[in-house]
């Protein structure tokens, strides 16, 4: 903190780029919504399928998406989960990306 | 009508009357009407922070569920039929995913038209079961065919 506040003192282009810097490292997750209609074994699959997961890390976010009604499944760059959330609308699952906590 | 897994990975369903053609051409009949606006923009809901997403993504998306119920669709009426209409139609594995697709677009469809899923718990009684609504009952009755159709393809071809 103390860092940053000197910089702006100095110069306001390095002020830009240290603003800069802190969005893009910012992780973001991508979030699976429950929902009545989709199997728990497809679930499975898509996570499998999309993020590589083994079936063991698979089952458990999808058991987690099932009781508590949603999970984070995955938590990275904004790109890449935009792309994540993409391929699991592609598959019907209900997802989202949100600014990881 | 019998469903049943092949040796080449494929599924084969086998038709026995009109009525089995019938239940497998309302797949797509229920997965084309999807209530109030379709599948794509209800997923864009969940992306409404993005301002492009609606532009860029949602299109393709539609296209995609369109593409899976058009392919459904000639499947079922390029099936070789005999006068009797008994008749075989196969779901290679290539095919799987849009037949997968579809069908869950009909699920998606007949959960939100007639909210199944609280008829859950009751679905081991659900040939006991009465409705006074005979829409109700029907859509139950394919809800559970689609489900089964699913599971299959997951065990034996998706998955």
């Amino acid at each position: 903190m103390h860092h940053v506040q000197q910089m702006r003192l100095e110069s306001p282009s390095t002020d830009f780029q240290t603003k800069t810097t802190t969005q893009t490292t910012t992780p973001w997750s991508v979030v699976i919504f429950d929902d009545p209609v989709n199997l728990m074994a497809y679930v499975t699959l898509i996570l499998k399928r999309i993020f590589g997961y083994n079936k063991t890390q698979a089952e458990k976010l999808m058991l987690e998406v099932h009781n508590a009604g949603k999970s984070i499944v995955w938590t990275g760059e904004k790109e890449q989960a935009e792309l994540y959330v993409q391929q699991l609308h592609c598959h019907q699952l209900k997802a989202t990306i949100q600014k990881s906590q | 009508m019998r469903v049943a897994p092949t040796l080449d990975r494929s599924l084969r369903i086998d038709a026995e009357n009109a009525t089995d053609w019938l239940i497998l051409e309302m797949i797509c009949t229920d997965a084309s009407q999807m209530p109030d606006e379709p599948l794509a923009d209800k997923l864009a809901l969940y992306m409404a922070a993005d301002e492009d997403w609606a532009e860029l993504i949602t299109p393709e998306l539609a296209d995609q569920f369109s593409s899976q119920i058009i392919h459904v669709s000639r499947s079922i009426s390029t099936a070789d039929k005999a006068l009797d209409l008994t008749g075989s139609l196969f779901i290679k594995a290539e095919d799987a995913n849009s037949w997968f697709g579809a069908i869950n677009q009909a699920r998606l469809s007949l959960e939100e038209r007639f909210e199944i899923s609280r008829f859950d718990d009751l679905a081991e009684e659900q040939d006991n079961l009465e409705f006074e609504d005979p829409a109700l009952k029907a859509a139950i009755v394919r809800y559970h065919f689609y489900t089964s159709l699913q599971s299959i393809l997951l065990e034996y071809i998706l998955d």
